[in-house]
């Protein structure tokens, strides 16, 4: 009988560690599925059961991830959101980008003003970004998301990286300003 | 000894077990920020829903999925024929995220939202009224900063729609509306509408979510009817109601719970089992006036009804006079309906009565040099002149009037004219100034023909004429239409009726009162900023002078009278437009008093913008458990196996 408690323990705790394994198995999976899905300008559905929609394709130092609509835990899970209300890709405004620090932003740590960004929009159109700022804000400091009367992109992450428990009070923000168009 | 090794084993063990089964949860409750929960609403487009809904954006471009409604509170207040409707609906967000909204509203037709207020969680969004364009430049610059804002849209015609930003997981969204309307008069009674529909149908079959519904949620639903007379019924045909009485022509209405949860065979069927309340008022043997106000500001808004007796008094010989119009432009179907209205109005004159029928296109010719009694004979040659109409050459309206409306009114006898056409005219100011000094005792009636006739020369040649516009549309409404009309002219109560204020700034609307039928009770509204004169309100009864002194309430007590005022001074201005006055004049007085008064017109709107910025209380929650779940899940995957080896 006791045996038995415990076999269950330790067969539930395989689970979770498997789990947690699958968490960024699954980001990069959708990653290489959405992939694809933007290759075709969208015409095949990354996965037949997806409900999102590829908005734009970020580029951080050659790694590009593509950016779903809305930045909600379910988006989160295959892809970085873009926060519904804010301006959009390459639009006016302030375009708030959020993502888990583990997975799809896990290279901002790395990111240092002057370093270049890029959005691309479906139809190929490709907007340049210089990051100026990297700042650590408390989760209730929503003054980053407000709108700006400039063209920038907000990047948002957990803050610290490599802490165990997720669900901290801190944020990571990333931000960049549009630059010019480059004219061939 | 050995026993006390045994004891710490058990409570090493039971400690293990302890810390094991909390590890167990852990990924429980890491997960919840995970876990979706729209997918469980119905869904629908917005085509797809006829009745008021909160309707929450989906993945798919188009498709929205229904919010759950709490509970909808309905303020129905009656002052008059006025009716205004205040509806505050509450609807949850039982999804695990942050949505965005539609709300839909079906409106009942010539309404428009006058006021919106939104309260989503802590933020209040509130409508204001603005200058149309400034409403859009506002509207534009939000969205290009990332704010939210609302235009309030009309998508399908008298659906309201206004889109509700940002719900928070588990936010409740409170909406209130309020809107006006004139309730409708009909067979000697009022009515009012309230939509409600059975949303059985939005719920897909095996669904287990709440149905949003009217009949579902709870919904509580009073009217304060003031109706400005005595009433005699109260009744409403689909649902249960409660009246009680709280004054002097002061009832109060309400909605009985036990609606909600009766078993009616249409509310199972899913149909439409709108609210609708009948009031009848209890008329005198005589005409009577009474007077309800209402206090804005420093002014003073009057509503005068004259309420006619269920019988004539008095019995009028009349003088009917039809005007045709046979040009080109009625070819086809209009000249038909003409037609079949026009013979339609023979059979139906009264042997006692004289009547002349006068048809125009590059001419204007009488059928009777003179109007003639009606008897089998006149009215036979009538109908077989009436059936040799073609319709073409042109539109010569000015001479047909003035043969219907000689220079000289003979005056003692009720001319009545109706005039059926689709009023293609370029003359309009010509014809109605001509109207305007000729009419004398004689009324004017248009009857609007075919699809699309010009309703603004019809609307105001009525004006002049101080009479109606009948709009027949259809075929198939000519014989309804024309016998409401015919029902309407033959009880002519009083005529001439003029409004007296000892207030030279008062200001009366409609501005010429029309004659007061049998078939409806008249209103007329007024700005006062003197109360001390009373007002004085004449008229004739079959040639006789009938006089009422009518004293002003001290303190108004009416509601919305104001804003019927307002909308029929705004009316006049509009008209005004058509007739030649400077547009940016006109603009100027309808954006002032639209402003004052927070209505929308044609150069104002409803704008709702949310200043502060829509985003989520707090940064969004970007971690995974993953690492977490590896460390927990080795732990104790690792501490079981040593656990194992231990017993």
């Amino acid at each position: 009988m006791k045996r038995a408690v415990i076999a269950v323990a330790m067969l539930a705790g395989l689970a979770m560690a498997a789990e947690g394994a699958w968490i960024p198995a699954k980001a990069k999976l959708a990653q290489m599925l959405l992939g694809v899905s933007w290759q075709t300008g969208g015409a095949v559905k990354p996965w037949p059961w997806a409900d999102t929609r590829a908005l734009a394709k970020l580029t951080i130092d050659r790694d590009a991830v593509i950016v779903l609509s809305g930045a909600s835990g379910r988006t989160m899970a295959f892809g970085p959101g873009h926060l519904d209300g804010s301006a959009m890709p390459g639009g006016p405004g302030n375009c708030v980008i959020t993502a888990h620090r583990d997975t799809h932003f896990a290279a901002l740590r790395y990111v240092i003003p002057g370093d270049v960004l890029t959005l691309e929009r479906p139809r190929g159109v490709v907007t340049r970004y210089e990051v100026v700022e990297t700042a650590v804000v408390d989760k209730n400091d929503t003054s980053v998301l407000e709108p700006t009367g400039d063209e920038r992109l907000t990047l948002i992450t957990c803050y610290p990286f490599n802490t165990v428990i997720p669900g901290g009070p801190l944020r990571y923000v990333v931000v960049a300003n549009k630059l010019p168009a480059i004219t061939d | 000894m050995e026993s006390t090794d045994r004891k710490a084993d058990y409570a090493l063990e039971r400690w293990i077990i302890f810390f094991l089964t909390l590890l167990f949860f852990v990924p429980f409750i890491a997960r919840g920020q995970e876990s979706p929960g729209i997918e469980v609403l119905p869904v629908a487009t917005l085509g797809e829903v006829e009745d008021s809904a909160l309707l929450f954006k989906t993945a798919a471009p188009g498709v929205y999925a229904i919010a759950p409604r709490v509970s909808s509170e309905v303020e129905i207040s009656v002052v008059g024929p006025i009716v205004r409707t205040r509806v505050r609906q509450t609807f949850m967000n039982t999804t695990k995220e942050t949505v965005e909204g539609v709300y839909v509203f079906p409106l009942p037709e010539l309404s428009a939202v006058d006021t919106l207020k939104m309260t989503i969680g802590s933020r209040i969004i509130e409508g204001v009224i603005r200058e149309r364009e400034d409403a859009a430049r506002q509207y534009q610059k939000a969205r290009t900063e990332g704010r939210k804002a609302a235009l309030v849209e009309q998508h399908r015609p008298n659906v309201f729609t206004t889109s509700v930003a940002s719900i928070g997981a588990g936010e409740d969204a409170i909406i209130e509306i309020e809107y006006q309307e004139v309730a409708r008069f009909e067979s000697g009674e009022y009515r009012l509408r309230f939509p409600m529909v059975v949303a059985e149908r939005y719920t897909p079959a095996g669904s287990d979510s709440p149905p949003s519904s009217l009949g579902a949620a709870t919904v509580r639903l009073s009217v304060d009817l003031k109706p400005g007379h005595g009433v005699r019924e109260i009744r409403s045909p689909n649902h249960r109601i409660s009246t009680k009485v709280l004054g002097h022509n002061h009832h109060q209405v309400v909605l009985d719970e036990s609606n909600a949860h009766r078993p009616n065979s249409s509310l199972a069927l899913g149909m439409t089992s709108d609210f609708e309340l009948i009031w009848r008022p209890d008329l005198g043997s005589k005409p009577e006036a009474t007077i309800l106000t209402e206090t804005v500001g420093e002014e003073t808004y009057a509503l005068v009804m004259l309420t006619p007796p269920p019988t004539s008094p008095i019995h009028v010989v009349r003088e009917t006079v039809f005007i045709i119009d046979s040009s080109g432009s009625m070819e086809g179907a209009s000249m038909q309906q003409a037609k079949q209205a026009l013979l339609l109005a023979l059979g139906d004159l009264r042997p006692g009565d004289t009547f002349n029928v006068i048809d125009f296109d590059s001419d204007a010719h009488a059928l009777f040099t003179e109007s003639q009694p009606v008897g089998q004979d006149t009215v036979a040659v009538a109908q077989k002149f009436v059936e040799s109409l073609t319709a073409d050459g042109g539109t010569e309206m000015l001479k047909a009037i003035q043969l219907a409306l000689p220079a000289a009114p003979r005056s003692g006898t009720l001319r009545q004219v109706i005039f059926m056409t689709d009023g293609q005219v370029g003359n309009e100011q010509q014809l109605f100034s001509y109207i305007h000094e000729n009419l004398g005792e004689s009324r004017l009636f248009t009857v609007g023909i075919g699809s699309a006739p010009n309703s603004y020369f019809m609307r105001n040649a009525a004006r002049f004429g101080r009479g109606t516009f009948t709009y027949i549309g259809d075929v198939a409404q000519v014989k309804e239409r024309m016998g409401e009309l015919f029902e309407k002219l033959s009880s002519p109560v009083m005529t001439s009726i003029e409004i007296d204020t000892g207030d030279p700034t008062a200001e009366v609307w409609p501005s010429r009162i029309p004659d007061l039928y049998r078939s409806e009770p008249l209103a007329v509204t007024i700005r006062l900023s003197d109360l001390s004169a009373p007002i004085v309100v004449r008229g004739s009864i079959g040639g006789e002078k009938w006089t009422r002194q009518l004293a002003i309430p001290p303190s108004g007590d009416g509601n919305a009278i104001g804003k019927l005022w307002a909308r029929q001074k705004i009316e006049a201005a509009m008209d005004r437009l058509s007739e030649g006055a400077s547009p940016a004049g006109v603009r100027t007085e309808v954006v002032a008093v639209a402003l004052r008064h927070h209505l929308v017109s044609q150069f104002t709107s409803l704008v709702a913008i949310d200043h502060t910025p829509t985003v989520p209380g707090t940064l969004p929650q970007t971690a995974t458990p993953s690492l977490l779940l590896i460390i927990c899940g080795l732990a104790l995957a690792s501490l079981s196996a040593a656990t194992w080896r231990l017993s």
